[in-house]
């Protein structure tokens, strides 16, 4: 677990960094105690064709239907005071208003894609739900996977991988879990 | 009670013919006699006979096997009896009994007499069934073929594996023309041979096997392909639908968010020339992953 700000690892229970002292207080005295309100493909930085959002979006449904627990937003647009991408994401996930987000479906499960054009950036932030099965490895290597696509200014399809490389990631940590949660069922009785 | 008659030795024309029979009746090492019953004696089970063991045991071996399978797939037996090189027979031997002898029973016969390393003395019979709907020009032509391809080889195997090839495959021809296949025999004023002797040759062996393999197991073979294929849809048809969960535990809150704080790399992608790699350790680990 790291820190938004100095990228430092933290405590699991942290209130807020040992290291520098941020917290999500902090972040809202940054970007503003309100949220944004968005809707899960908010490309609000406008780097998409209507047709690839199209594409995005059946990816990002998809997603969500394999994952019922889980849902991803796509977040496209320049930090405000060009802070920095990872604590902005920290932000947008704890702090904004997802419209169209399924009832039931957990504020936990989210996976929020962050990309600012102005910088050339892109960062992943997720919720608690992942914890433990997600790492910081896996959103390297799923955004290794688009990076050819952003640098040629092709976004949806760097996204469409990201989505694809997550998937393939979260499908054997799912399952590897359900083992490992059986054995010790096992073990127990 | 058929009688079999010898139809001669087959040459390139009359005259070549009459000059092979010369050869072949010009050899000069008789065929040692305690082995002349091994030839000349009962009607054989085998398809070669090779009592003086000219051949070695795996190549006799193939060839009998190629004779025998031969024998199952055609209407006409092939029997070859195998000399040594400038053996001759011996003068009391009739042909025509010989091949009385392979004839008694059973299907219509031809029977070789192969001398090792002199394909060209090869000598031939037909039974008469056969000699009556063959000319002996046609029949000249299926040997003269099957010597032509074995004096291409250089081995003298190799000379006797290409000579029993070549002719089976005259053999096919024969069949067809004298009507015991289903196949339509050739036209008249057409030549009996439907192609030519190139073509003929390209007929592959393993193109027989095949086809005998697949009516040994072809049915229990398409079912259980057709059985993996079908079970690979179906798992392909779940596993399209499968859904993934994670187990739901309580949620430990970290800096203060509601809904999470897993943060993951950051990643540019303004320089072409900055790969991800380089990106990858982003910061220094100060707490030794605690």
């Amino acid at each position: 677990m790291k820190c938004p700000r100095c990228v430092q690892v933290i405590h699991r229970g942290a209130e807020s960094c040992p290291h520098c002292a941020f917290s999500l207080e902090v972040a809202d005295e940054a970007f503003g105690k309100a949220g944004p309100v968005m809707v899960r493909l908010d490309d609000r930085a406008g780097l998409m064709t209507r047709v690839a959002r199209d594409h995005v979006q059946r990816a990002m449904d998809i997603f969500e239907r394999r994952f019922p627990q889980l849902w991803i937003a796509i977040h496209t647009g320049r930090p405000p005071g060009n802070a920095d991408l990872r604590q902005y994401g920290f932000w947008v996930l704890n702090r904004a208003e997802v419209t169209d987000l399924g009832a039931g479906r957990p504020r936990e499960g989210g996976i929020l894609i962050a990309i600012d054009p102005d910088h050339k950036q892109a960062g992943i932030t997720w919720g608690y739900r992942l914890d433990g099965h997600l790492g910081e490895d896996d959103t390297f290597l799923a955004m290794s996977r688009a990076h050819a696509y952003w640098v040629e200014g092709t976004y949806d399809q760097g996204i469409l991988r990201v989505i694809e490389e997550l998937s393939r990631v979260l499908v054997k940590r799912s399952r590897r879990a359900k083992r490992l949660g059986s054995r010790r069922k096992g073990g127990a009785e | 009670m058929k009688r079999w008659i010898l139809i001669g030795v087959m040459m390139l024309g009359a005259c070549f013919g009459q000059e092979r029979l010369e050869e072949a009746e010009d050899g000069d090492v008789p065929v040692p006699v305690e082995l002349l019953e091994g030839y000349f004696a009962d009607r054989p089970s085998g398809f070669l006979l090779d009592p003086q063991d000219l051949l070695a045991p795996r190549a006799r071996e193939d060839r009998e096997k190629f004779l025998r399978y031969h024998s199952e797939d055609s209407q006409i037996d092939f029997r070859v009896l195998l000399f040594d090189k400038g053996q001759s027979l011996p003068g009391e031997i009739r042909l025509e009994e010989l091949g009385e002898r392979f004839a008694v029973e059973g299907k219509p016969t031809l029977i070789a007499l192969y001398f090792l390393g002199e394909p060209d003395r090869t000598l031939l019979e037909f039974s008469p069934d056969l000699r009556e709907k063959i000319s002996p020009a046609d029949a000249n032509r299926v040997l003269v073929q099957a010597v032509r391809t074995a004096s291409e080889k250089s081995n003298v195997s190799d000379q006797f594996e290409a000579f029993c090839v070549q002719m089976a495959i005259r053999i096919y021809w024969v069949e067809q023309a004298v009507g015991l296949t289903a196949a339509e025999p050739p036209a008249e004023g057409e030549t009996r041979e439907p192609v030519s002797v190139s073509g003929a040759e390209e007929r592959p062996t393993w193109k027989a096997r095949f086809s005998e393999g697949f009516a040994q197991v072809g049915v229990p073979a398409v079912v259980l392909v057709m059985a993996v294929l079908a079970g690979a849809v179906a798992r392909w048809l779940i596993r399209r639908r499968e859904v993934f969960t994670f187990p739901v535990k309580a949620c430990e809150g970290r800096l203060g968010g509601g809904h999470g704080a897993g943060i993951g790399s950051v990643v540019s992608f303004g320089d072409s020339g900055v790969s991800p790699t380089t990106q990858r350790a982003q910061t220094r680990d100060t707490l030794g992953g605690i």
